[in-house]
């Protein structure tokens, strides 16, 4: 528990939310300000609490094989690696596999173990130190027993590494980290100088092999619900390039080059792991004269710290208190769904999760696979409100009362085919449908209407602004302007965000989530209630990198 | 004896069908090994859309799948004619699909089969035949995963054509050599329907994969022991993308060559996702059902009896009793 109380303290204070301000807006003008972000001890007390993303660890390494060769430093490897991370985090749980007996009954049994152990949001790492094997563009991990497979029986085999990450993503585990130090190059295409300078570890001869291919470990298109997004994995070296072992005159107890620079750099800098990554590269590049690389495969995740469980960013502090702090309950699902994707293993990530289940067993909010034809229903009022915080084409409102579903968009003359209860979540399939009718679909598929409903979906004004902009003080007059016609409640301001251009595509969601919100904060600090507003990411309307703010109307059926 | 085996059949097979959901709305929860028609979406407008399983693959060429048909609603008139599942003319008059694809109860007036053509939409040249008969396999039972998902619709008329031809299934002689392990076959499948196209309908596609063998299928990375001797394995070969090589449709053919003749090895029955290679697509082992679907052509009894003859891999013929089928490798 210290050591929460201790990051409350490192990362509170006006100082930091005056950096990010700085980083963010830097061409906004002194006379208008992003308002303060508001005390985190404002929020509702669920909001409030921290509880740490749980790390496990399997750590496995193999030195003796019974048919490939034997290689000097795995059990060294996995010890260093055990001893270390237990010393940066004592709280994590870390599996120690070693030994000369890792069958792959064996090994798949442990590993069946460690994954039946992940809950959703647990931070999971994977380190292996023995033979790798790449094989037809997937990556496979040599068990100790393995003979040299017969085309075709490769998974039955070896294990292979999308299978294991497939299995690590589907308990919800928050994000996944793989360490591979397991490429072992083609001993026909090594170069033959490297024989001499350094003493590799010898890959299984024969068949065609090529060390790990790193492009198979991009995140599935289509994942199946709740399968997260944060994702790692590091290999010790480039693809087709070899890894050694140990410089001459090296013990092989001091672990493998790339083990021991790994360690060396996680247990003296505090750094995000990717950092933490990339800094072995440089060791590794330089120890190894060039000759081996370590290869960062993927890295959309949210960060994750080895030494600090809380791991909180400003930013993410920031999104959180913005994204709750007076937030309705519709818009909160959006939010949470949002803010769980973006920052998977935080420390308030957990809190997220939890309000979400317990707001979606309330709400009833269900989130079917719907295949749109991408139409966009525009922002909804009266009975049916649309939030429109995350979707990139809105069509899911929420019922503001108790209403009716009819099956012909009239009151006389049409059978009841259902009711929305008040809060209830509903597919809208049109929002334009005459006399306030929008057309919706029911849980189980059923097509009706529902009365009352205004359609704010058409843009009367627009203002226009780079996304690293706020509002300049020209702007504020049109806002002033704007309030006045929106307590008619007729209208509503709709505050796009764009596609952030960022190699980091977790990196660019989260800008631009923080960015929104830091807008409609601004927009709310002039007098604009939070009902009027709402807040669209990722619009397609937008071009890249820019924020509109539009004043919408009814638009004409 | 007989009797109270079929009484056993029955009453299985009305516990399996009442505990079943509707097929024609959401699915209650779409989990793994489901049969892919359970992982049917609807679209915005409530018609039902294919998984979306051949999501690469190539497009097919007019006459090379002159066998695949289409299964749309029966009532289904309009100008949007997306099938809700694939099929395979094994004869003029005869379609062998996935029995997931017309279970609960379907009657024959609510399906119709679109013959001869690659694009099935309005404009494409398919050609509509009716059903007059849907023959369940005896044995068929929905879960995961389904066991003897087979299913033969009699056709109201000849479904013969420029574009049509039926396929022979493979003989059992030759399954133990054409479906060994990392053998290529082919699937057909009209897959998703992007959204834009015309009247949502696009051009069939096709996939080339590799058989995966059942020890290598029911390996516990893989389907741990799921996969019986009556379905066979077929996944991406490597080099490919997992995302563009899946199953196709359900109820469509997984064929392949042999001495330069295709054959119907199998029936798109279920899978896991294509995600990885661990997690094949799951066909019907069609050889073993040759004597059924032919017994059944002929009007004889054991077409709808609950016990069926099963070719032995020496080619001796006996009869399997219904419990022990069950029973197989579950």
């Amino acid at each position: 528990m210290t050591t929460f109380f201790h990051c409350a303290r490192k990362h509170a204070g006006p100082f930091l939310w005056f950096v990010g301000v700085a980083l963010y807006g830097s061409a906004a003008l002194a006379d208008l300000q992003i308002p303060a972000v508001p005390e985190l001890a404002s929020l509702p007390a669920w909001a409030q609490e921290r509880v740490a993303p749980v790390k496990r660890a399997l750590v496995v390494g193999i030195s003796v094989y019974k048919h490939a060769n034997p290689l000097s430093t795995p059990l060294y490897d996995a010890e260093l690696v055990s001893d270390a991370l237990k010393r940066l985090d004592p709280q994590m749980a870390v599996t120690q596999l070693s030994g000369n007996d890792l069958s792959r009954d064996e090994l798949l049994e442990r590993f069946e173990n460690f994954r039946d152990s992940l809950r959703p949001g647990d931070i999971a790492l994977v380190y292996y130190s023995g033979h790798g094997i790449e094989l037809g563009g997937i990556n496979y991990l040599v068990p100790a027993d393995a003979e040299l497979s017969r085309p075709g029986d490769e998974t039955s085999t070896y294990i292979s590494l999308p299978y294991l990450i497939n299995e690590i993503q589907g308990t919800g585990a928050g994000i996944t980290v793989i360490i591979l130090d397991a490429c072992r190059s083609n001993p026909f295409s090594a170069p033959v100088a490297d024989e001499e300078y350094l003493d590799p570890k010898k890959p299984i001869p024969a068949p065609p092999m090529q060390a790990i291919a790193s492009n198979q470990y991009l995140p599935l298109k289509t994942p199946p619900q709740q399968t997260p997004k944060g994702f790692l994995v590091v290999f010790a070296a480039q693809a087709g390039r070899p890894s050694y072992s140990l410089l001459i005159g090296d013990e092989p107890k001091m672990g493998s080059i790339f083990t021991r620079s790994l360690l060396q750099v996680l247990t003296t800098e505090n750094k995000p792991a990717s950092s933490v990554f990339n800094r072995t590269s440089g060791v590794v590049i330089r120890l190894t004269a060039n000759r081996q690389e370590p290869l960062i495969a993927s890295s959309n995740a949210g960060e994750i710290m080895f030494m600090d469980n809380q791991n909180l960013a400003k930013e993410e502090l920031e999104t959180w208190i913005r994204a709750v702090a007076s937030t309705s309950d519709d818009e909160l699902i959006y939010f949470l769904n949002e803010f769980v994707d973006y920052y998977p293993a935080g420390p308030f990530t957990a809190a997220a999760r939890k309000r979400l289940s317990l707001l979606q067993a309330t709400h009833e909010a269900f989130s079917r696979s719907v295949v749109s034809s991408e139409r966009d229903v525009g922002l909804l009022n009266g009975s049916l409100k649309t939030p429109a915080v995350k979707d990139r084409f809105n069509t899911k409102a929420f019922a503001r009362y108790d209403v009716n579903v009819r099956d012909l968009p009239r009151g006389g003359n049409s059978r009841v085919l259902g009711g929305l209860k008040r809060g209830q979540q509903v597919e809208v399939l049109h929002g334009k449908t005459p006399r306030g009718w929008a057309q919706v679909m029911l849980e189980d598929g059923q097509i009706g209407y529902v009365g009352s409903v205004s359609a704010q979906n058409k843009p009367v004004e627009v203002i226009s602004l780079a996304a690293s902009e706020l509002p300049a003080s020209g702007d504020l007059a049109m806002l002033e302007r704007w309030r006045g016609s929106l307590e008619q409640g007729r209208s509503s301001i709709e505050i796009k965000v764009g596609s952030i251009t960022n190699p980091n595509p977790t990196q660019a969601s989260r800008i631009a989530l923080l960015q929104g919100l830091r807008i409609r904060a601004l927009i709310e600090a002039q007098g604009v209630a939070r009902s009027h507003l709402a807040l669209r990411l990722a619009s397609p309307d937008v071009p890249m990198d820019t924020v509109t703010i539009s004043l919408m109307k009814e638009g004409a059926l | 004896m007989n009797a109270r085996l079929l009484l056993a059949a029955f009453l299985l097979l009305c516990a399996s069908s009442a505990s079943r959901a509707d097929p024609w709305t959401w699915p209650a929860q779409v989990s793994g090994s489901e049969p892919l028609r359970n992982l049917y979406l609807l679209d915005r407008y409530g018609v039902q859309l294919l998984e979306p399983k051949i999501v690469g693959g190539e497009e097919a060429r007019l006459g090379d799948d002159p066998w695949q048909v289409a299964l749309i609603g029966g009532d289904n008139f309009g100008p949007d004619r997306r099938p809700f599942c694939g099929g395979v003319l094994v004869a003029d008059t005869w379609v062998l699909t996935a029995a997931h694809c017309v279970d609960d109860n379907t009657r024959p007036a609510q399906v119709s089969v679109l013959v001869g053509a690659t694009d099935v939409g309005p404009n494409g040249g398919a050609r509509r035949v009716e059903v007059r008969r849907i023959i369940l396999h005896p044995l068929y039972l929905s879960g995961k995963p389904p066991r003897h998902d087979l299913a033969l619709l009699e056709l109201a008329s000849s479904a013969a054509g420029r574009f049509t031809a039926a396929i022979a299934t493979l003989p059992m002689e030759d399954e133990a050599k054409a479906l060994a392990g990392q053998a290529t076959a082919r699937v057909t499948g009209w897959g998703v329907l992007g959204a834009g196209d015309e009247y949502g309908v696009r051009q069939l596609r096709f996939v080339d994969l590799k058989i995966v063998s059942n020890r290598n299928c029911n390996d516990r990375v893989a389907y741990k022991g799921r996969i019986t001797d009556y379905m066979v394995c077929a996944g991406f070969a490597d080099k490919l993308e997992p995302k563009d090589s899946c199953q196709g449709d359900s109820g469509g053919p997984l064929t392949l060559r042999l001495a330069g003749k295709r054959y119907l090895a199998g029936i798109v029955s279920w899978g896991d996702g294509c995600a990885i290679k661990e997690r094949p697509g799951v066909y019907t082992r069609v050889a073993r059902y040759s004597a059924w679907v032919a017994d059944c052509q002929q009007g004889k009894a054991s077409c709808t009896s609950p016990t069926f003859s099963v070719v032995e891999h020496a080619g001796a013929e006996r009869a399997v009793p219904f419990s022990e089928q069950q029973g197989a490798r579950r």
